[in-house]
C-alpha cells in the first residue's frame, strides 16, 4: 500500500495512450485472423469458463496436425479433404474440411470463429458419426481447431476483409401461444416446403449439400440438432442457416419472428432427444465383486447394480437406431466381468437366409495412455483388442450348429465329395463337427483354421491396429467368454477375460489402473453387419479399489 | 446489412494499407519497376487466327489476378471501339423439355397451360445462342474501373431466376427478390467469395449482396424448386454482356485498341476464348460458335 503513489491526473497523457490503444488495438484486429473468442451468450456449458485460450502458434499447429493425423485422418482424410478410408461407411459424409465451409457457425457471413471449430470438436455432431473428443484436453482441442482452420488457404484473406461480426440474439420474448401460433405460421410459409408441414422433414424435394451428397432436412420432431439444442442455438441455426447444407439463413425477417419460429421448433420436439444422443467422455468404474459373480445377464445381482448409460451413434446415421447400450462391470481376482444391456426389439440370431443379418456387440479394450482412434484403432499404434460377441453363435453354441442345411433339409441329395464315405453318404450333415468331412475338401476346417470351424463358443476374440486390419486371435488367447440372452426386447450380455495375461503383446489389467473401451452394436434387423454398426466413442474403465 | 460490413471490412484495410505505405515511403523504397504488364496495342499487331478451344465441360474460368503495380485509371478518351457480337450454336439445338413443377402446387399453378421450359440450352432455329456470358478475360489487366452504382437485380420469379445468367462488376450491388408467392432459398455457390444460402419466404422480400472479388462462374440454385438455376460472373472491369434470345450481345462501354482475350461461357457447353484485335474505328464485330456435343 505504502508505495502506492498518487500521481498528478494528466488528462493529455491519457488520451495521447488512448490513441495508441486504439491504433494497436486496429491493428491488432486487423492482423489476428481470429478475434479472442468471447463467451457465446446464453449457453455457459458451451466453452467452459475456465478455459485459457491458447494462441496460435507455429508449435500450436504443428501439435494439431500430430492429433489431427492420429484422431481425424482415417475420417476426415490424410489432407482434411473428407476422404479418409472409413469415408464410405459413413452417411453423412465426414467434411471437406478444405472447403472451409462449416455448419455450425454464429457469425453474419458464415465464416466460423475458433470457438464454432472448438465447440464442434468438443461436442461432436449429433446425427453424423462426428463424435465428440472431450476426452482430449483443451489445448489438444484448440491446436486441432487452428490445425483445423488452417487447412482452408484461402481463410486468412477472407476473415481479414471480411471479419467475423457475430449474430447475438435479442432475449426471446416470454412464450405464450400466441407466439407459438405465429411461429406455425411461419413455419407453414418459410419451412414446411422442406421440412414438411408438420416438420417431420419429409418435404417433397430431394435435397443435396453443396459438395453433391444427398442429404435431408431434419425431422423436427426427433430433437436432435447438429449445432446444440439450446434456445438460442437453434435462434442461430434459423437465421444463419447451415452453410454447405440446403438449410438457408432467413436473414430478413424479425428477432421476433426468429424466436416465435425457435419455440415452434421446439415444441415439436421429442424432450431430452439431445442428451441422449450427444455421446459424453465418461468413467466406468468397474466395481470389486463381493462373491462369485452370476452366469445369468439377467439375474437381478446384475441388473441392481449401478450402469453407465453410454450413446450410440450409427455410422450410418438412421433414425431408427439403438441408442443406448448400459454398461456394469465388475472385476474379482481373476476376472474382469463387463455387462451390457441394450433395447432391441427383434432377436435376430440367424444369418442363414440372404439377407438376414445376426444381432451382436462387442468390447474394444485399449491399455493406451493415448488411445487410438476409437473405430478399430489405428495404423501405427498397438492394436486394440476386440471382444465380438453374435447372437448367432450364441444360437449355435446352445442349440447345436446350424447351416443352410438347417434351413434346408433336403439339399444333400446330390454329389457331395467332402463327405467322408464317399459322396452319396448323404446322412451325416455339416453339423456334426469336422470328423464327417474328408479334410482334403474342407482345407480351412482341416487346418484348423478358426473362421472355418462350427463354433463352439459365441465370442470370437480379436484385434485391430485401423480400419480393414480385423485379424481373429488364434484359438482365443485373450481367453475372453461370453453369454448372452435376448428376452422381451432387450438383450443382456455378459463377457469376462482374464484381468492378468502373459505374452509379448499381453494387455493386463490391474486394480487402480485406467484403460479404454469403446462398445459397438449390430442390429441385425436392420442390415446391420461388419462396418455398418453403431458405435460409441472411447470411455475410461477403471478397477476401483 | 451484408454490404455494411464488407465495406466497413475493406475501409480497415485501406487504412492499414495506407499505414503500412507510409512507413515504406519513409524508407525511400519504391518499387518503381516497368511495368510488364500486356499494354495496349498500337494497332499494327496482325490478328492471330480466331481458332476457338473448345472444352466442352462448363469449368470455373480463372480471371487473372490484377497487379497492383502498375495500374491506373481506365483511359476513357481513347476508347473508341464498341465490341458487338453473336453467339451461335452449330448443329441442333435439343428440344426444351417441360419441367415437372407439381412439387409445388405455387408454381405449378403459375404454369398452367403452358408449362416451363427448361433453360439450359436456349437456342434459336438459326443457332443464335441464349445466356452466353461474353467477356473480355485478358487485355485489362493494367486499368481500374469504378464499380458501377446501378443494382443488378437477381429476380425469383415465376419460380425462375431472372435473369439466369450475369455479369457484375466487383463492389457493385446486387438485389436479390422473390416476386413469387413461394418460397425460394438462393443458395449460392463460390469460392473467392463467400457462399451464402438464404432464404426469401414471402414476395416482395429483398436482399442486397456485393461480391468482393472476381469470380467466374458463381452459381445459384434453389434447393426447393431444383430446376432453378442461375450464374454469375465478377469481373473487375465492365466489359463483358449475356447474349439475349437472338444470340447478340454488346459491350457496355467501348475499349481502346488492343490486344485482348475474349471468353464466352455457357453453363452446359463449355467456353470458347478468342484472341481479339482492336484496332481502333467504331465498331468490332465477332462471331463465337459453340458445338453442342451431348455427352
Ligand atoms: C468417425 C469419423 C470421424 C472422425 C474420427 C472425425 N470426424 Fe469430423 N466429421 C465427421 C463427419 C461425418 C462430419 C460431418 C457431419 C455432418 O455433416 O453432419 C464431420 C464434421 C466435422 C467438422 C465440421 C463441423 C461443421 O460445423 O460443419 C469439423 C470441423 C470436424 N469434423 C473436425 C474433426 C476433427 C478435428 C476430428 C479429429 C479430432 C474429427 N473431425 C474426427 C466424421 C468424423
Ligand atoms: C431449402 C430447404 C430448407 C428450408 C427452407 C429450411 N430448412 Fe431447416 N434444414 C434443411 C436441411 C437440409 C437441414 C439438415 C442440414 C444438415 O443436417 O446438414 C436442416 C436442418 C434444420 C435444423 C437442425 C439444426 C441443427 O442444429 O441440426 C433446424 C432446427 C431447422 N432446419 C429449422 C428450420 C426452420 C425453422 C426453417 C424455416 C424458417 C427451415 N429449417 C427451413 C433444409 C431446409
Amino acid at each position: 500500500m505504502a508505495n502506492l503513489e498518487k500521481k498528478p491526473f494528466n488528462p493529455w497523457l491519457f488520451t495521447a495512450a488512448g490513441a495508441v490503444i486504439v491504433v494497436v488495438l486496429a491493428i491488432l484486429i486487423a492482423n489476428s485472423p481470429d478475434p479472442k473468442p468471447a463467451i457465446p451468450v446464453g449457453n455457459p456449458n458451451v466453452v467452459p469458463e475456465t478455459v485459457v485460450v491458447p494462441e496460435t502458434t507455429e508449435d500450436l499447429l504443428a501439435h494439431g496436425a500430430n492429433l489431427f493425423a492420429r484422431n481425424c485422418a482415417t475420417c476426415h482424410g490424410a489432407k482434411g479433404a473428407g476422404d479418409g478410408e472409413a469415408a464410405y461407411l459413413l452417411n453423412p459424409k465426414p467434411r471437406n474440411l478444405v472447403l472451409g465451409q462449416y455448419r455450425v457457425v454464429r457469425t453474419l457471413n458464415g465464416l466460423a470463429r475458433r470457438e464454432d471449430i472448438y465447440k464442434v470438436i468438443t461436442e461432436g455432431m449429433p446425427g453424423s458419426s462426428m463424435p465428440p473428443w472431450d476426452r482430449l484436453s483443451e489445448k489438444d482441442r484448440w491446436a486441432l481447431t487452428d490445425y483445423t482452420l488452417s487447412l482452408d488457404s484461402k481463410r486468412e484473406k477472407k476473415v481479414k476483409k471480411l471479419g467475423l461480426e457475430l449474430l447475438n440474439p435479442v432475449a426471446p420474448p416470454p412464450m405464450d401461444i400466441a407466439v407459438l401460433e405465429h411461429g406455425r405460421s411461419l413455419f407453414q410459409q418459410a419451412c414446411a416446403l422442406c421440412h414438411g408441414s408438420s416438420g417431420r422433414g419429409d418435404g417433397p424435394q430431394q435435397q443435396f449439400d453443396t459438395e453433391g451428397y444427398p442429404t435431408r432436412p431434419r425431422d423436427l420432431t426427433l430433437g436432435l440438432y447438429k449445432g446444440g439444442g439450446e434456445p438460442e442455438e437453434i435462434f442461430r441455426r434459423i437465421r444463419l442457416g447451415m452453410p454447405g447444407s440446403p438449410m438457408p439463413a432467413l436473414g430478413s425477417i424479425s428477432d421476433q419472428d426468429a424466436w416465435a419460429l425457435t419455440h415452434f421448433v421446439k415444441s415439436l420436439a421429442k424432450r431430452d432427444a439431445q442428451s441422449v444422443v450427444r455421446q459424453k467422455y465418461q468413467t466406468i468404474e468397474a466395481t470389486r465383486a463381493s462373491g462369485p459373480v452370476p452366469e445369468d445377464p439377467f439375474s437381478d445381482e446384475w441388473l441392481r447394480r449401478p450402469a453407465t448409460a453410454l450413446g450410440l451413434m450409427p455410422l450410418w446415421w438412421r433414425e431408427t437406431r439403438i441408442e443406448q447400450v448400459e454398461t456394469r462391470c465388475a472385476y474379482d481376482a481373476e476376472h474382469l466381468w463387463v455387462h451390457l444391456a441394450w433395447d432391441d426389439a427383434t432377436q435376430d440370431d440367424s444369418q442363414l437366409h440372404l439377407q438376414s443379418f445376426s444381432d451382436g456387440a462387442a468390447v474394444q479394450l485399449t491399455s493406451d495412455a493415448d488411445p487410438p482412434l476409437f473405430a478399430m484403432g489405428a495404423r501405427g499404434s498397438s492394436d486394440v483388442r476386440i471382444w465380438f460377441w453374435k447372437a448367432s453363435k450364441q444360437r449355435d453354441t446352445d442349440h447345436g450348429f446350424a447351416d443352410i442345411q438347417t434351413i434346408h433339409p433336403n439339399m444333400y441329395t446330390a454329389h457331395y465329395q467332402h463327405m467322408k464315405g464317399g459322396p452319396l453318404a448323404v446322412a451325416t450333415p455339416f453339423l456334426a463337427e469336422g470328423d464327417a468331412h474328408d479334410p482334403r475338401f474342407l482345407t480351412g476346417r482341416g487346418a484348423g483354421n478358426v473362421v472355418s470351424t462350427p463354433n463352439k463358443q459365441p465370442v470370437e476374440s480379436l484385434s485391430a491396429h485401423g480400419i480393414g486390419t480385423v485379424g481373429q486371435r488364434v484359438h482365443n488367447d485373450e481367453g475372453v467368454q461370453g453369454r448372452g440372452v435376448w428376452r422381451d426386447g432387450r438383450y443382456a450380455l455378459i463377457l469376462r477375460r482374464p484381468l492378468k495375461q502373459s505374452g509379448a503383446k499381453a494387455l493386463s489389467l490391474a486394480v487402480g489402473e485406467q484403460a479404454y473401451v469403446a462398445f459397438a452394436v449390430w442390429d441385425g434387423n436392420l442390415g446391420d453387419r461388419n462396418g455398418q454398426k453403431s458405435v460409441t466413442i472411447w470411455h475410461a474403465l477403471r478397477l476401483t479399489p | 446489412m451484408q454490404r455494411s460490413i464488407g465495406i466497413r471490412a475493406r475501409a480497415l484495410a485501406f487504412s492499414l494499407m495506407a499505414l503500412s505505405l507510409a512507413n515504406l515511403s519513409g524508407c525511400g523504397g519504391s518499387n518503381g519497376k516497368a511495368s510488364n504488364q500486356p499494354k495496349p496495342s498500337s494497332g499494327k499487331s496482325t490478328s492471330a487466327p480466331a481458332t476457338p478451344v473448345v472444352p466442352n465441360e462448363a469449368k470455373p474460368v480463372a480471371t487473372p489476378p490484377v497487379s497492383s503495380s502498375s495500374v491506373g485509371a481506365f483511359p476513357e478518351g481513347k476508347a473508341t471501339t464498341l465490341l458487338t457480337g453473336v453467339v451461335r450454336l452449330e448443329g441442333a439445338a435439343p428440344e426444351r423439355k417441360p419441367i415437372r413443377t407439381d412439387n409445388d402446387p405455387v408454381c405449378q399453378k403459375m404454369h398452367e397451360g403452358a408449362p416451363l421450359l427448361d433453360e439450359v440450352i436456349i437456342a434459336g432455329a438459326g443457332g443464335e445462342l441464349a445466356n452466353v456470358l461474353v467477356f473480355v478475360s485478358t487485355g485489362l489487366e493494367s486499368y481500374t474501373f469504378d464499380a458501377p452504382d446501378d443494382v443488378q437485380v437477381l429476380d425469383q420469379k415465376g419460380c425462375q431466376y431472372v435473369p439466369r445468367v450475369f455479369g457484375v462488376m466487383v463492389g457493385q450491388p446486387i438485389k436479390i427478390r422473390n416476386s413469387d408467392t413461394t418460397i425460394h432459398n438462393v443458395n449460392c455457390q463460390a469460392s473467392e467469395n463467400l457462399p451464402f444460402n438464404l432464404s426469401q419466404a414471402q414476395k416482395g422480400m429483398e436482399t442486397e449482396k456485393v461480391f468482393e472479388d472476381p469470380e467466374m462462374p458463381l452459381t445459384f440454385k434453389c434447393d426447393v424448386h431444383p430446376w432453378m438455376r442461375a450464374y454469375g460472373g465478377v469481373f473487375t472491369h465492365p466489359f463483358f454482356a449475356v447474349s439475349k434470345m437472338d444470340g447478340s450481345f454488346q459491350f457496355p462501354r467501348k475499349l481502346i485498341p488492343g490486344e485482348y482475350t475474349l471468353t464466352a461461357w455457357h453453363e452446359k457447353l463449355g467456353k470458347i476464348e478468342i484472341p481479339v484485335s482492336v484496332k481502333g474505328g467504331d465498331s468490332h464485330k465477332v462471331e463465337l460458335r459453340f458445338k453442342n456435343q451431348p455427352k
